[in-house]
């Protein structure tokens, strides 16, 4: 050996010195570096301990109601006051978000899961069937999103399940062109045209080889659609079509507290919909850093 | 002709905040609302006042432009209902009852209208065949039901035999319009004249100053349709009208440059529970679920906590007033928890597990409708009932519809147990709504008489009673068969579960002064009402 390949080998160079990293280990670390992201998932972990536990730490279910102490402002006894029936507002209020981030991740997981079948099979067999798959897509896109929602909602009864399914009924249409996008692209590489050439068969490739790849967009796209499935619950709700009776869900929140504009109990109002802003900017800032971390391409 | 009525009564009841916002300042009306006649009036008397979602009809089935549900005060009828709902002269000075079904009205002399031509009897008769021609309306009447016996006397004879006629022509869309007019120009006889109509936002009317019943003060009055309630009360807090309707959940706590007042009761809170068979909408069916229902919710709470005392209770489903000494005999129910939760013991009812109760496999759960004449109306007290209802062992899911167009598209298909409703009383005739809502369904008949009927109608001992109201000859007798039939829906079959007397609850600006509010909403006059400085 001489010395000159000795050098080479001990004196590694910045790059190499980082060992053997993947691409999500180097994804994390964009994530890490940067403080907005980061803070944004601090954010969501304490909201998503707090529509766990939440309700657990105050003596009062959210359906109890109590008249005398209606309308209370935020106190020692009620952190975050009561409604006009004198539930308290901290029970209500996270079981209230939890029911929302049921509604947001389950919708936003079911229309990825949904979109990645159609969305691959789509991308991959391509021609006619893709072809046809996607201009279906293309008219389901037509119509308005909030008014077959609604539309959906008001054939079935109201409840969790039929806000989900209205939900995905229409929102799996993203998601679907998005993994179309990702997998004809990725259809052409060599390492996929060689796992064919040897034989590989479709389930497999696409488990392993296609969607693995695709999966940075994906991560992207869920965390973004999981506060726009949030949103969508808390419009439905506020126009009455939202969870039953007593169920509280941060949009039927606001829409109850909604009359507390002309009198002054603004906690009621405030509270939800301060809930509501807080978790659709911390997923969207989380979202965003995602993107970068996970697709650096993009950064400017 | 129900037809009519059922929309008079939709939008009665839809636009009680409506009227609310006109009519409400009622006898515990604050300084502004009452006289200071002395007190310095402005020099520019115009006045604007918030109303809710424009509900005028100019179509083949109805004509009300400025009648209804906004009485803008351009017409007179023949006669008026005073605030004790008690019938009044007005485009009549007499009025004799001739049997078998006819009354004569004796017309006022020297009346005109507003474009300077005089009032004559061919001007009841032309209205009157209008209305004829658009369904018959609440009285029934046919092309020939009015005659002129000469110029100021008219005979008025409806269809079937109605000795309610005199109470129902009250009504504003009983209006006297100038013979051959057109609806969207109303020429009327009364205080004020029609000045403009932009539908969804305004009406606009100026003083009559050949008014027969005195020059009114106010020269001018811009109606301005405002759908939403919040954002009427806005517009008061804001100035930019003088008078608004106040949600009553809000009423205490509201504040402003306004004076909150409320009216007597002229409007309810009830339950109607489904006694008419339908399948999966049919434990109702069943006398000791109804009882139970009638005894497990507390009416004082809901009146005093739930609407923070903007509501009284009362046991019957209509004003008390308009029955006369005859009311106290509806008992009605109050909140007995162990009486209601023995009644379905004994019935059968078994409280399971998770507390609900059953009874041969089949689960104790109603579904509760909320949404007439929306769904605003009625917050929060569906929940609260809800929670009171799980208490004696009752799974109530509540379902809500917007408006009244889907909450009657739910009704005609039967698909609920209890119907939460909010109405009003707005003629003088008090079998007005039991007649409408209770009456068995007859084939062909009113479509909505029949949607309500095929849920509710307790059968023939009820119907009886309904006749025996329209044949009455005496106010004594009407009241009487009246006060039977609401024992009969609210003490015998409790079909109907009265929960409370609601007020109409208006913001008046303190600058208006006489607003004298009526407790049926579209009586309201605006003749008298002045701005001060």
């Amino acid at each position: 050996m001489t010395s000159a390949t000795k050098r080479l080998a001990t004196v590694p160079d910045a790059d190499a010195r980082r060992a053997a990293r993947g691409f999500w280990r180097d994804a994390l670390r964009r994530l890490r570096s940067r403080p907005l992201p980061m803070a944004a998932a601090v954010v969501l972990i304490i909201l998503v301990v707090l529509a766990v536990a939440g309700p657990l730490l105050v003596p009062y279910s959210y359906d109890a109601q109590d008249l005398l102490n209606a309308n209370q402002p935020p106190s020692a006894g009620n952190w975050f006051g009561t409604d006009d029936l004198g539930r308290d507002m901290w029970a209500r209020a996270w079981s209230g978000a939890r029911i929302s981030l049921f509604i947001g991740v389950t919708a936003a997981l079911l229309d990825l899961l949904i979109g990645i079948v159609y969305g691959g099979v789509a991308g991959y067999r391509g021609g006619r069937a893709d072809e046809l798959m996607m201009r279906f897509v293309d008219m389901l896109y037509g119509i308005p999103y909030l008014l077959l929602v609604i539309l959906l909602t008001v054939v079935f009864q109201p409840g969790l399940f039929s806000i989900i399914l209205a939900m995905i009924v229409t929102g799996w249409l993203g998601s679907a062109r998005l993994v179309r996008g990702q997998i004809l692209q990725l259809r052409e590489m060599e390492y996929i045209v060689a796992a064919r050439g040897i034989g590989v068969r479709f389930p497999r490739l696409f488990a392993r080889h296609l969607l693995p790849n695709a999966l940075g967009p994906l991560v992207v796209a869920v965390t973004f659609s999981v506060p726009h499935a949030i949103f969508t619950e808390a419009t439905l709700s506020f126009l009455g079509l939202g969870v039953p009776a007593p169920l509280a869900s941060l949009g039927t929140m606001v829409s109850d507290g909604l009359i507390t504009m002309l009198s002054g109990e603004v906690w009621r109002l405030a509270i939800p919909a301060g809930l509501i802003s807080l978790i659709m900017l911390a997923f969207n800032a989380l979202g965003d850093g995602l993107r970068d971390a996970l697709d650096p391409r993009t950064l400017g | 002709m129900l037809r009519k009525r059922r929309v008079l009564r939709a939008a009665v009841m839809g636009l009680v905040a409506l009227i609310v916002a006109t009519a409400c300042s009622g006898t515990t009306g604050g300084p502004g609302a009452t006289g200071t006649a002395k007190a310095e009036l402005a020099a520019v008397q115009e006045l604007t006042v918030a109303t809710a979602a424009d509900g005028y009809r100019n179509d083949d089935k109805r004509t009300t432009i400025g009648m209804y549900p906004l009485n803008a005060n351009i017409f007179d009828t023949l006669v008026t209902l005073s605030p004790d709902y008690q019938v009044m002269p007005g485009l009549a000075t007499k009025w004799e009852f001739r049997s078998p079904n006819t009354y004569r009205f004796t017309l006022r002399s020297g009346v005109k209208f507003h474009d300077g031509t005089p009032f004559t009897s061919k001007d009841v008769v032309w209205s009157i065949q209008r209305i004829a021609k658009q369904g018959g309306g609440t009285v029934g009447v046919s092309e020939q039901s009015a005659v002129a016996v000469d110029d100021l006397t008219v005979d008025i004879t409806p269809k079937g035999q109605n000795l309610r006629a005199l109470q129902q022509l009250v009504h504003p869309t009983w209006s006297i319009a100038k013979a051959g007019s057109d609806a969207a120009k109303p020429m009327g006889t009364g205080p004020f004249k029609f000045v403009e109509y932009v539908k969804d936002q305004r009406i606009v009317v100026e003083a009559n100053d050949d008014y027969w019943g005195g020059k009114p003060t106010l020269r001018k009055i811009t109606f301005r349709f405002i759908p939403d309630a919040n954002t009427r009360v806005l517009a008061l807090q804001a100035g930019e009208v003088q008078i608004s309707d106040i949600p009553k959940e809000s009423a205490k706590t509201i504040t402003g440059d306004f004076t909150v007042s409320r009216s007597k009761v002229g409007a309810y809170e009830a339950i109607y529970v489904k006694i008419r068979p339908k399948e999966g909408y049919d434990l109702g069916q069943d006398k000791a679920v109804r009882q139970a229902l009638a005894y497990a919710i507390d009416k004082k709470q809901v009146v005093e906590s739930v609407w923070q005392g903007n509501a009284e209770v009362i046991q019957t489903m209509i004003p008390p007033a308009i029955l006369g000494s005859e009311a106290g005999r509806i008992t009605g129910t109050d909140r007995d928890v162990a009486k209601a939760k023995k009644i379905l013991d004994d019935a059968g009812w078994k409280a399971a597990s998770d507390g609900i109760r059953e009874k041969n496999g089949r689960k104790l759960q109603l579904t509760m409708v909320v949404g007439f004449p929306n769904a605003d109306t009625h917050k929060p007290m569906p929940e609260f009932a809800q929670a009171q209802l799980k208490e004696i062992g009752i799974d109530a899911k509540i379902v809500t519809t917007p408006d009244t167009a889907s909450y009657e598209a739910r009704l005609a298909k039967g698909d609920g147990d209890l119907w939460v409703e909010a109405g009003s009383q707005n003629d003088g005739n008090p079998c007005f709504l039991p007649d409408l809502l209770f009456s068995s369904p007859i084939p062909g008949g009113d479509e909505e008489s029949n949607m309500y009927g095929n849920s509710f109608a307790p059968g023939e001992s009820f119907d009886a009673t309904i006749k025996r109201c329209r044949e009455a000859t005496s106010t004594a007798d009407v009241q009487k068969a009246a006060a039977d039939a609401m024992k009969l829906l609210v003490d015998e079959q409790f079909v109907v579960i009265p929960l409370a007397g609601t007020y109409r609850i208006n913001g008046i600006s303190k600058k208006v002064l006489d607003f004298v509010v009526h407790p049926a909403g579209v009586q309201q006059r605006w003749d008298s009402v002045k701005l001060a400085k």
